[in-house]
């Protein structure tokens, strides 16, 4: 087997094996269902999963309900980056307000930002902003810190070989500093992205606000199954697409830091 | 040394000032809001102690970080079993990064109605939802820690064992990942606390989730934002408990770190 | 071909006979890191091979330890073909801190090849290996609190601590400074002088093979091969400022350094022995 294997180009290999791998995981799934460990009365087929696909992207309902979760996903991600990575620049350079705002980091980065379902309601309503809010909270944090510890973690070298250059504070930060900062805070974008998604669904699950995770609720609770699982397949499809986009992202702005420091975090 | 521990109090206490700055802030505004939407903070914590004092502790709250814990502990355990069989045996990985991404990428929250339906709002499906949660990151660190240990550190092992895989990997590769796999296990017990909601607010007629949803539904302003606050705790708790193993297990890095960079 | 220096021969323990390696390169060429390299070492021997930057010598000492296997050509240690690193080798490699481990104390590091002794054993071997680099009372601490030199000295230590039959050193003081490498270097000619230790040592400084050395190897840059043996007559103990002053040191030291740099042998891979008058006249 590893012989023929290795006559294909590499390339074509990869994308053949990659394929071999999702095909046995349709295959796992369907024996699954085949033996009853999945039952048939409730899981649909494949062929069945793909049709409600068709369907409920053809009458609109899917694709509203995809275009609501990515914005909100976006503006989310939008105000937590915007509030995040100042913040955490801040923290990361002055000691003093690091000090200051630390216990205060400490107690509120651990509430799980769904606890905050029934206050988003009471403050914004059902719709979308109530979801950007929470999307929001969720992702300031491992933004905030990543900047942080981007800022922290600059060579004092360059910092003192830009001083050696006769660059005052402010060229410093610019020009040394969040240079090297962006790594980080680009790996704390990816990880915000994901949580992101998380929360959203999660959100839309428990408060029924336009989504994919409403339509998920909504179509278990009219019997359509086979909707069900067409948006469990969606929304592995999207966060399928942000993780690529983002890896890609955050191989071409972090490859040359990959390259020429030996531990990475 | 007088003025360095001086200092070091003046540190600390700072960030409690601001601490206190913020709560004092809520407590004004709430006491100054009119439509009775936001409670000031002394009348959410005297309601959150008398939660706390009520069976709801024992009824709610516990059996919660029960799951939480089981959860986490149970899909990490998971996970690292087997990031370390995909981080080291490479051969598998052209065959199952294609379907592990995919599988990943399917947020974790969008399972629960499913699990509802399938096996009811039981603890086993919540424990299973959270440990699920935990699961996926705490994988793919592991896989990429795994991966990243320096062959310098392999090359001796290999000199220094007698040359079996398994102790090489239990010797060296699995305490050099050791960070990296922390790193996971922060982000898993994040996904966790999440889920751990998720799954009380979605489908449950009971729990600390069901509490906090009915109290916002009837407009119980101060029992919701009680409820919040326990949630809040717990999630410090747990955070708090793992930060603690976390430094005990991590102090050669924490230090190799300090002193390098 | 080669002279034998001493009267009474000591058995060969390590031999390399043709090794040649040759890898895929990042482009997909074929690099031919090692040409032809053949050599011995005898029980107790100190050896060197010294090399131009870039020769390969990491490979060659690589591939000696069993880490690679090479392409073409066998080692040989005591009289078995060498497939992984047999027990009886102590590798102490020249980036101390890739090879010690950053998450166990120097105690640990040193006892890290001595898993399968009882605690007793382990705690005695440690002791005695710290205590032969003079490393005493940073038991505890862990290697990255530690100086390079002293890092280096632990790994040593760890080396040493498994009573190796034959020590492997790749360019072990090269990521010192002056001073602590020339403490180093007499430190282990003492140690492998005591202890009637082979050692086998890998280094691109002709001084320190020389100074160190029993037999120097000397090897052309890529695809390497040994360009020429010399055979130190040197009076041991060996001494920083009076051995380094001899007039026959200097010799040595020409004769290697004109190999390296003006590699006439370079399109035969023969050694070459110089023989002992010629150097000492």
């Amino acid at each position: 087997m590893p012989s023929l294997l290795t006559d294909i180009p590499r390339p074509v290999r990869r994308t053949l094996q990659a394929c071999a791998g999702l095909a046995t995981l349709v295959l796992l799934f369907e024996g699954m269902r085949a033996v009853g460990l999945l039952p048939t009365t409730s899981v649909p087929s494949t062929g069945e999963i793909l049709g409600a696909l068709r369907t409920s992207v053809v009458d609109g309902d899917m694709v509203s309900a995809i275009g609501y979760t990515v914005l909100a996903w976006l503006l989310g991600l939008l105000v937590a980056t915007a509030i995040g990575i100042p913040s955490g620049i801040a923290v990361g350079l002055s000691r003093w307000a690091d000090r200051a705002t630390r216990s205060a980091v400490e107690i509120l980065r651990p509430v799980p930002a769904v606890a905050l379902v029934p206050v988003a309601i009471v403050l914004f309503g059902i719709e979308v902003p109530m979801q950007v809010f929470l999307i929001a909270i969720a992702c300031v944090w491992p933004l905030l810190l990543g900047a942080r510890g981007g800022v922290r973690a600059v060579d004092p070298l360059q910092v003192d070989t830009a001083r050696s250059f006769g660059l005052g504070q402010l060229a410093i930060i610019r020009r040394v500093v969040l240079p090297a900062t962006v790594p980080a805070m680009v790996t704390a974008l990816r990880l915000s992205a994901s949580l992101g998604v998380v929360v959203a669904v999660g959100a839309q699950l428990i408060s029924g606000s336009p989504g994919l995770g409403s339509l998920l609720v909504s179509s278990q609770n009219a019997g359509k199954n086979d909707v069900v699982w067409a948006c469990l397949l969606v929304t592995g499809a999207l966060g399928v697409v942000i993780n690529l986009l983002l890896a890609s992202a955050e191989r071409g702005i972090a490859g040359w830091q990959a390259l020429s420091t030996e531990g990475r975090r | 040394m007088k003025a360095p521990t001086f200092r070091s109090v003046t540190h600390r206490s700072v960030g409690w000032i601001f601490v206190l700055v913020l709560m004092g802030l809520w407590e004004i505004a709430g006491r100054r809001d009119a439509s009775g939407l936001f409670p000031p903070l002394s009348e959410v914590l005297t309601e959150t102690l008398e939660v706390l004092r009520s069976d709801a502790l024992t009824n709610d709250i516990l059996p919660s970080v029960a799951r939480a814990l089981a959860g986490f502990v149970l899909g990490s355990a998971a996970g690292i079993a087997l990031g370390v069989v995909l981080g080291w045996w490479r051969a598998l990985e052209p065959w199952t990064t294609a379907p592990l991404e995919f599988l990943r990428a399917v947020p974790v929250p969008a399972l629960v109605p499913l699990a509802v339906a399938l096996y009811g709002s039981t603890d086993p499906m919540k424990v299973g939802i959270i440990a699920l949660g935990a699961f996926w990151p705490v994988l793919l660190n592991t896989v990429d820690g795994i991966r990243r240990v320096d062959p310098g550190y392999i090359e001796s092992a290999r000199v220094y064992t007698s040359g079996s895989s398994f102790s090489i990997l239990r010797r060296v590769v699995l305490p050099a990942a050791t960070p990296q796999i922390t790193t996971g296990l922060r982000i898993g017990l994040a996904i966790s606390l999440i889920l751990m909601v998720v799954s009380e607010m979605f489908g449950a007629s009971s729990g600390l989730g069901y509490l906090v949803l009915q109290s916002q539904r009837l407009y119980a302003m101060t029992s919701m934002y009680a409820g919040v606050v326990i949630l809040a705790l717990v999630g410090l708790l747990l955070t708090a408990l793992f930060s603690a193993v976390e430094k005990r297990a991590m102090s050669w890095f924490d230090g190799m770190k300090g002193r390098t960079s | 071909m080669t002279i034998s220096t001493t009267t009474s021969p000591a058995p060969v323990l390590l031999s390399a006979d043709g090794i040649g390696k040759t890898y895929v390169g990042e482009k997909g060429a074929q690099v031919e890191a090692i040409g032809d390299v053949s050599f011995t070492v005898a029980e107790g021997e100190f050896v060197a091979i010294v090399g131009p930057s870039g020769c390969g010598k990491t490979t060659l000492l690589r591939t000696i330890a069993g880490l690679l296997k090479p392409s073409r050509g066998e080692i040989r240690f005591d009289d078995k073909a060498v497939r992984r690193v047999p027990d009886g080798f102590g590798i102490v490699f020249q980036e101390y801190n890739r090879s010690l481990f950053p998450w166990l104390t120097v105690r640990k590091n040193v006892e890290f090849g001595l898993k399968d002794l009882p605690r007793q054993l382990r705690t005695e071997r440690a002791a005695e290996a710290l205590a032969r680099v003079h490393l005493a009372g940073v038991e505890d601490q862990y290697p990255w609190q530690l100086s390079g030199g002293m890092q280096q000295r632990v790994a040593i230590a760890r080396a040493l601590a498994t009573h190796p039959r034959v020590l492997l050193m790749d360019e072990p003081f090269a990521s010192v400074d002056a001073q602590t490498r020339i403490n180093l270097e007499l430190m282990t000619a003492e140690i492998s002088a005591e202890l009637g230790l082979t050692t086998l040592l890998i280094t691109h400084d002709i001084d320190e093979a020389i100074f160190l050395a029993d037999r120097v190897f000397v090897l052309s840059a890529r695809p390497s091969h040994v360009l020429m043996e010399v055979a130190v007559d040197l009076p041991r103990p060996r001494d920083e400022l009076a051995t380094k002053a001899d007039p026959r040191f200097l010799d040595y030291r020409r004769t290697v350094y004109d190999a390296i740099v003006h590699p006439t042998t370079d399109t035969t891979p023969i050694a070459t022995t110089i023989p002992r008058a010629e150097v000492l006249t």
